[in-house]
């Protein structure tokens, strides 16, 4: 049975494009798409590699390169937030979303909502920006993101806080790591009793040649 | 009117992708392709940027990916010499095909020719690989390259080794810089009044988007 996992920090804006990019083509390619949580900062640490951002060079495409591959991809995004690196180590949101994949790991819809729901407080809530585009994400967002997805906020933050929400955001970055991961997203897919690994979100082509499938462009028709 | 200008070095795997993908296109879309061969090791040495192969897994990744992307480019090649740091170092190649772009600037299937003939030398050509995977990186293939182009090729290996040819190469590559580039390929797209800076061969949808053009996979169908 064919598989794609992607292996996602919501810190990483190219996450947010192969994360929308994998959701679309899911359907249209009947395909299951497992969603796992990781922390990008100990995917960085542990493969000796350094975000690119911190190249100036580096970081002036990134910029430019998002906001095309964005409009491409017909993904409403804000742009970098201006404290990246802070944000980056709060790794708050990302062990709710781990917590939310164990505990639910049967609603696979809830689980998605949840995924979508954290890159939009990243990456889409003009709200969580402040005058000089600095991102704050305060437990008040948190609750009411909880709420929205019809969680017990107060239990469920909680939880997010526990070892075990810990262990598993650190078991999927391993996992992760242990296939070949230096960065986010990182997808990997299994088809035909082969393992494919994919960095970044500009495969989907390459992908659809794995799989037998057709590439239909960034926004495909839905499955026939 | 519309302009692409490709930034590329022979030694860099994605940039015989991306000449490949580019010149189907240039018929396709009726838009110029400019090819400006650099240095890569300069743009890297300004860029303070460092070879993504010298990470293991990054080199792990990148001989996996070019591979698959090869492949679905319909592009082929013999795979990653296991010299390629002192690939990147022999600069007589990139100096030779400044020389031939300069001084055949009217001649432009000539020129596409000497960078295709280029690219096959150093990823198409399994006889030029030992058993080891090590690239011959000497003159010999430069001489025999240059005759199949039909060009004089004492003389123009000569040229190539001129301060000329150094110059030209040196000034594609700060031209590059100027453009923002710490990598190859890198391409700069012109069109309608305004320039996007392009890095990488997985970029031809987007370049499309720019363009107001249709993307039709990596073999398209031509104009």
């Amino acid at each position: 049975m064919s598989k794609i996992t992607l292996f996602y920090d919501t810190i990483s804006p190219y996450s947010l494009l192969a994360f929308e990019l994998l959701m679309r083509y899911e359907s249209t390619w009947g395909v299951p798409v497992d969603l796992k949580p990781v922390f990008l900062g100990g995917i960085m640490n542990a493969a000796k590699n350094t975000p690119p951002g911190m190249n100036p060079r580096k970081g002036k495409q990134l910029l430019k390169d998002f906001r095309l591959m964005s409009k491409l991809s017909e993904v409403e995004s804000l742009p970098f937030m201006s404290n990246l690196f802070e944000a980056a180590g709060k790794m708050e949101l990302q062990r709710l979303l781990a917590l939310v994949a164990a505990e639910h790991a049967g609603n696979k819809k809830l689980v998605q909502q949840s995924v979508a729901a954290a890159f939009a407080l990243r990456w889409k809530d003009a709200s969580l920006r402040d005058g000089k585009n600095k991102l704050h994400v305060a437990p008040a967002h948190l609750r009411a993101m909880c709420e929205k997805l019809g969680l017990d906020a107060t239990a469920t933050l909680a939880e997010a806080n526990s070892q075990r929400a810990k262990d598993a955001l650190t078991a999927n970055t391993k996992e992760a790591l242990d296939h070949g991961a230096f960065g986010a997203p990182w997808i990997v897919v299994e088809h035909g009793g082969k393992t494919y690994t994919f960095f970044g979100s500009d495969r989907m082509e390459a992908i659809a040649f794995v799989l037998g499938k057709k590439y239909q462009g960034p926004v495909p028709a839905a499955r026939l | 009117m519309s302009k692409i200008t490709m930034y590329y070095d022979t030694v860099s795997a994605y940039s015989l992708l991306a000449f490949e993908l580019l010149v189907r296109y240039e018929s396709t879309w009726g838009v110029p392709v400019e090819l400006k061969p650099v240095t890569l090791g300069g743009i890297m040495e300004a860029a303070k940027n460092t070879p993504p192969g010298m990470n293991a897994r990054k080199m792990a990744q990148l001989q996996k990916d070019f591979k698959l992307m090869s492949k679905l480019c319909e592009v082929e090649t013999v795979g990653f010499m296991s010299n390629l740091v002192e690939a990147a170092g022999k600069l007589e190649l990139q100096w030779l095909l400044a020389l031939i772009a300069t001084k055949h600037a009217g001649d432009k299937k000539l020129v596409q020719q000497s960078v295709a003939a280029a690219f096959a030398l150093r990823w198409q050509d399994a006889s030029l690989r030992d058993g080891g995977g090590r690239l011959d990186v000497s003159s010999a293939p430069l001489r025999a390259m240059c005759e199949k182009l039909g060009l004089d090729a004492t003389a123009t290996l000569a040229e190539a080794n001129s301060q000329r040819a150094k110059d030209v190469l040196a000034a594609n590559t700060q031209e590059a810089l100027d453009h923002g580039a710490f990598g190859t390929p890198w391409i700069v797209v012109e069109h309608g009044g305004e320039t996007h800076t392009i890095f990488g061969s997985d970029r031809m949808e987007a370049i499309a988007l720019i363009l107001g053009k249709k993307y039709q996979g990596p073999v398209p169908a031509k104009q």
